[in-house]
């Protein structure tokens, strides 16, 4: 009887089958694993661009100023582009002549800037505060000068900045005294953001007009369509088209993932948005 | 019955349902920590948030809550570093304050979002410009009258700027000499021989009358500042009769200048018993009327109606009063300037000796140790980036 053990057909069949069925579940398993974890990359990609997003606009254009005599550091305001000069950062003087201003850059007063200072290209400019009439906070006034060199320097035996232009002698109105030792230095480069689409596929990208940059250089993307727009509004919460008029923006962003992501079961998969509004304050513009 | 052995189980089940556990383990430790990705960069991005609200908090703080005597008596350059401050929620600010020069401040405020342990999540750093804003009070005289004034008895009025005489070294050595009365009207009433002729005027005239300059105007612009926000930034409030002003200093060790004390109006004497109080130049006001008897004090006095002064009260600064000034008996010594609408400097004794003395200097201190300092009116903020 030891001899005729074996399996008859029917159970070979039944086994055959069972392996079959879980086989093939645990392939669907590991499919739908490998889809689940790419969409969730997917997904998370898409909210870390919109979060990146939601930082650096802000970012570039909380420092907007607007002056008391109607300038503005507006410079174009569309709907999905936007032109400003743009804050790189700053310091305070240690000495002042008609063509060099030094600012101190020591661990008690340091220069504080997003990047190093960059006169290449005529890229960055100078603000110089000058306060005409000491005792009239109304007159202050920032001197506007192209930068024409940038080196390490000293003041008094310590560390400092060496920023040249061109003479602030003939300064209106009364001349280089209004610019005094102590007196906030800004460093700005004139910037552009704006939406383009290259490839069937929207992107931020941004340029400095400055230093004559024609492209523009992708910033996060990929965008919907309308995936980079903007909303100026006044004091009072409304929109404006003036640039001197505006407080504050609103930028909405509206990111797409780079690959088409599953809706649910029994529908085809789809390219997902999401998107992310962020109300930015103009903190130097008037109050209203 | 015999006990199974291992080898003797067919199939693969087992397998299959380990294989099985660890593809669906797999699956969920994914999803939770895609999820867990999702929290933390949410988390991030909600204490970056904190952390520059709590920054924006810290500047707001400084400039609210500007205390003159501490700020204002800063040597430029100088650097305060103030205590931290925890708003609750694991997120507080440090501030940092720089004088820049004479008029103009940096405030750099740090705010952080941390953890129950303490650690840093995250921390953004914002600043701002600020300056002084020095009232503009328009004192060219050591009496600016807008009406009729009298002069008798053996008060003195000087319009020759000189520094009073223990503020030695807090301003330069004075060149100008002034008008001694600067009035709207075209006469001036003396009374007794001291002051026939004006003798007992000095200045540059002895006396500008018929100034179309002084009219209400004078007395309620001063550069922007109306005279009611001069008045809402009143330290003190006064009303009746004062006496016994004096500076005083706090009972607790270190002694630190009592600014609760209300006859406390800092101490112009200079030395060192009172130094804490030196630097002190409160703004009063007074809605009503006021009659101050005896005492030493400096700032700006404000009055909405008269002031008598009385008992050689020495007040050093800029005194302003919307009605008429009276000085009785040993009257007051003012050093600094006098606007009224009025003034009656007659004494009834002939020890009165009434004293108006035109002082740059004390007007200067006054008027800048009062000063509160607000953001420059263009491009005042900054984002304080890590040093290059």
């Amino acid at each position: 009887m030891r001899n005729t053990r074996g399996f008859t057909l029917v159970e070979l069949m039944v086994v055959v089958v069972m392996m079959a069925i879980v086989g093939g579940a645990t392939v669907r398993m590991l499919v739908n694993t490998q889809r689940i974890s790419r969409e969730q990359a997917e997904r998370v990609g898409l909210q870390s661009n919109l979060r990146t997003g939601a930082f650096l606009v802000p970012s570039e254009l909380a420092e907007v100023g607007i002056n008391k005599a109607g300038a503005s550091d507006l410079i174009f305001m569309g709907a999905n582009a936007i032109q400003y000069r743009a804050m790189r950062g700053s310091g305070v003087s240690c000495l002042v002549t008609p063509t060099e201003i030094r600012i101190w850059d020591v661990p008690d007063m340091p220069y504080y800037g997003l990047r190093n200072i960059d006169t290449n290209n005529n890229r960055d400019r100078v603000l110089i505060f000058a306060e005409v009439d000491p005792a009239d906070p109304d007159d202050d006034l920032w001197v506007d000068r192209q930068l024409t060199g940038v080196a390490p320097s000293t003041c008094a035996g310590r560390a400092a900045i060496a920023l040249s232009f061109a003479d602030i002698s003939a300064l209106t109105p009364t001349g280089i005294v209004d610019v005094t030792v102590g007196s906030p230095v800004r460093i700005y480069e004139v910037m552009r953001l704006e939406s383009f689409t290259t490839a069937g596929q929207t992107w931020l990208g941004a340029r400095s007009v400055s230093a004559g940059e024609v492209a523009l250089q992708p910033v996060l993307g990929p965008l919907a369509a309308n995936g980079f727009l903007l909303e100026y509004f006044d004091g009072s919460g409304n929109p404006t088209a003036s640039a001197t008029g505006v407080r504050a923006i609103r930028v909405t962003l509206r990111g797409l993932t780079q690959a088409a992501v599953s809706r649910g079961l029994g529908q085809a998969n789809q390219i997902a948005q999401d998107s992310l509004v962020a109300m930015i304050a103009l903190r130097n513009a008037p109050k209203p | 019955m015999r006990t199974p052995k291992l080898s003797d189980e067919r199939g693969i089940a087992l397998v299959m349902a380990v294989f099985a556990i660890v593809v669906i383990g797999a699956l969920v430790a994914g999803t939770f920590y895609a999820g867990r990705l999702e929290q933390r960069t949410g988390l991030n991005s909600m204490s970056g948030a904190q952390s520059f609200e709590a920054a924006e908090a810290g500047l707001v703080d400084v400039l609210d809550n500007w205390d003159p005597t501490v700020y204002n008596a800063m040597a430029n350059g100088d650097t305060l570093t103030l205590s931290s401050v925890s708003m609750g929620g694991n997120a507080g600010y440090v501030r940092r304050v720089t004088r820049l020069n004479d008029n103009l401040f940096q405030i750099v405020s740090a705010g952080a979002k941390t953890d129950a342990s303490g650690n840093i999540m995250a921390q953004r750093v914002v600043g701002t410009f600020a300056r002084l804003i020095l009232p503009l009070v328009d004192m060219s005289a050591a009496i600016t009258v807008n009406g009729t004034m009298t002069i008798g008895g053996s008060t003195e009025v000087s319009g020759v700027d000189r520094n009073p005489a223990s503020w030695t070294g807090s301003c330069a050595a004075p060149t100008d000499t002034l008008a001694g009365v600067r009035s709207s009207a075209n006469t001036i009433n003396t009374s007794g021989t001291n002051c026939s002729g004006l003798a007992c005027v000095e200045g540059n005239p002895r006396f500008q009358g018929s100034d179309t300059t002084v009219d209400s105007t004078i007395f309620n612009d001063f550069g922007g500042t109306s005279f009611a926000e001069l008045a809402a930034m009143a330290d003190l409030r006064l009303n009746g009769t004062v006496t016994g002003v004096a500076p005083s200093l706090t009972a607790t060790l270190p002694a630190r200048c009592d600014k609760t004390n209300t006859n406390n109006w800092g101490e112009p004497y200079g030395g060192t018993i009172y130094a804490p109080c030196f630097n002190y130049f409160p703004i009063i006001y007074v809605p009503n009327n006021l009659r101050i008897s005896g005492g030493r004090g400096q700032g700006i006095l404000l009055v909405q109606g008269d002031l008598e002064l009385s008992g050689g009260m020495e007040f050093y600064g800029p005194v302003i009063v919307q009605g008429t000034v009276k000085s009785t008996g040993t009257g007051g010594h003012i050093f600094g300037g006098l606007m009224a609408a009025q003034v009656d400097l007659d004494p009834s004794t002939l020890t009165g000796n009434s004293l108006a003395q035109f002082s740059s200097c004390a007007l200067e201190r006054a008027l800048r140790a009062s000063a509160t300092a607000r953001p420059l009116g263009e491009r005042a903020w900054i984002q304080v980036y890590s040093p290059n």
